[in-house]
């Protein structure tokens, strides 16, 4: 019992301890090199910062736009991916046809990709919706996609010898059986998706984010630029424990 | 004794393997078969064929008088790994059959608690297969093929895994089951006590042929001590000889 309590502590203390550790070394280079806060502003400036935005209401309505469109840009580009990622597991000449469009998309910057994103799709939500899709869409259908061609035979066999229709099997098997691929893939995604939403907020935004970093470069206001850089850090970290919370609540037969 | 299955020049091959070579026999309706043979003779092929999870090369079968194209509920299936779901509980994978069939849930609940009774699993109901023994996943298995309304169950070496102890005591469970829900069995096994212990009939599977067809013929029901009596081993023996040679 006693070691248990020990490890507990120990696993609640490491990620608190690492952060005072960034913080020290923070302070350290500050102390080195002597950067003014324009360059690189001191922890507790950044700290003043963000309590300002958060009372001036800045902050929770950048915010909120941004994580509008990570919802968006998640349940868009999750439900393609993770669909699209079971049709070509169950059609292996689907998966022959499609995998070098698949593998060449995937190598095309998305930054790149932005600017005509914004042109075609209209300075509106669409375009970073689409973005933030993207940058998660790879890498979830590629999992998703390993994930449904390993679920074993003998379960099929099982299901085909009870004469189990596709709906049957979808329902007992196929999506119980991706339940931790699903987790593993939202767990990529909800993090690939808050730089995604970035992105499409650096190239055309008036709001979000992104454009708030943008705004505090262009006014040399780099504290609330690293106000920014902890928030969508936070936004991340927040919505990976989330997903990791989900996942430890419905997969208790792991 | 009227005839459930029927399986008439039955061959299999993997590419150039022949793994079955015209196999003819039968199994009556509530009879115990078990079928022996070495490794690699094609036990488990013949079981998945009659399951219609493999298509034949040539030759027919017939359940019930007809040809047998397809799967079927009416043939049930024990795999050699126990094939419980593992994000179903116990109780959730005894009673999957009866869902797939789109029973009502008060007929489910009944033929459901009724079983479990009878195996004596109801203390682990809502546990995962992943927190029960190696025995008691089988048993869970064997009560989920039970509860079917398979009239034929193949089983295919469903004991291989477990130790000697868990082994007789499945095995007792196993006739258990089978004296109660009167089905008729398939049993596939390289355990020759085994075999002699549970069957009214053995098929010996040689070199992709059957080799011998032998009647057991010790009173039911049995229990363990018959595996020590004379008789018992003198039929092992013989099968032991007919394997060797």
């Amino acid at each position: 019992m006693k070691g248990g309590f020990f490890v507990r502590l120990i696993n609640k203390v490491l990620p608190i301890g690492s952060f005072i550790l960034f913080l020290g070394f923070w302070y350290l280079i500050l102390l080195i090199k002597n950067y003014p806060s324009f360059i690189l502003p001191t922890p507790h400036e950044v700290a003043i910062r963000f309590l300002k935005s958060i009372t001036s209401g800045i902050l929770p309505f950048h915010i909120f736009i941004t994580l509008q469109e990570i919802f968006l840009g998640v349940l868009v580009g999750f439900s393609l991916a993770f669909g699209l990622g079971y049709i070509l597991a169950k059609f292996k000449f689907l998966k022959l046809a499609i995998s070098p469009l698949i593998i060449g998309f995937q190598a095309v910057p998305i930054i790149a990709m932005a600017p005509l994103l914004v042109i075609w799709l209209g300075p509106g939500i669409e375009a970073k919706v689409f973005v933030c899709a993207a940058t998660l869409f790879f890498p979830v259908l590629i999992n998703s996609m390993v994930g449904f061609s390993n679920i074993e035979t003998n379960y099929y066999d099982l299901l085909n010898s009870l004469e189990a229709n596709f709906w049957q099997k979808l329902k007992f098997l196929e999506i119980p059986a991706s339940m931790p691929i699903f987790f593993a893939g939202l767990k990529i995604g909800v993090t690939l998706s808050v730089i995604g939403a970035v992105v499409g907020e650096f190239v055309s935004s008036d709001k979000g984010l992104g454009f708030l970093i943008s705004l505090a470069g262009g006014l040399y206001d780099t504290p609330l630029r690293f106000v920014a850089f902890f928030t969508l850090s936070l936004i991340a970290l927040l919505l990976y424990l989330g997903v990791s919370w989900g996942e430890k609540k419905l997969l208790k037969w792991k | 004794m009227k005839k459930i299955i029927e399986i008439k020049n039955l061959s299999y091959s993997y590419t150039d393997l022949k793994v079955l070579q015209n196999l003819n026999f039968s199994v009556e309706a509530n009879e115990f078969l078990a079928i022996i043979g070495p490794l690699g003779s094609g036990k488990t092929t013949l079981l998945k064929i009659i399951a219609g999870l493999k298509k034949a090369d040539k030759g027919n079968i017939l359940f019930q008088g007809k040809n047998l194209l397809k799967p079927t509920r009416k043939i049930g299936f024990i795999f050699q790994k126990n094939n419980l779901l593992p994000w179903l509980t116990v109780w959730e994978n005894i009673i999957l059959p009866l869902k797939i069939q789109q029973l009502s849930i008060k007929e489910i609940e009944k033929r459901g608690e009724e079983i479990i009774e009878l195996v004596d699993l109801k203390k682990f109901k809502h546990m995962y297969p992943h927190e029960l023994s190696g025995g008691m996943e089988q048993l869970a298995a064997l009560t989920r093929a039970f509860i079917t309304d398979a009239e034929l169950l193949l089983l295919d070496e469903p004991f291989a895994s477990l130790d000697v102890i868990n082994r007789e005591k499945m095995n007792l469970e196993l006739l258990k089951l089978w004296k109660q829900r009167k089905k008729t069995i398939l049993f596939v096994t390289h355990s020759i006590e085994e075999a002699v212990f549970l069957a009214d009939k053995i098929i010996l599977l040689a070199s992709n042929k059957i080799k011998k067809e032998l009647t057991i013929n010790f009173p039911r029901p049995r229990n363990i001590n018959i595996s020590k009596s004379k008789k018992f081993l003198n039929k092992k023996c013989q099968i032991k000889n007919l394997w060797q040679n």
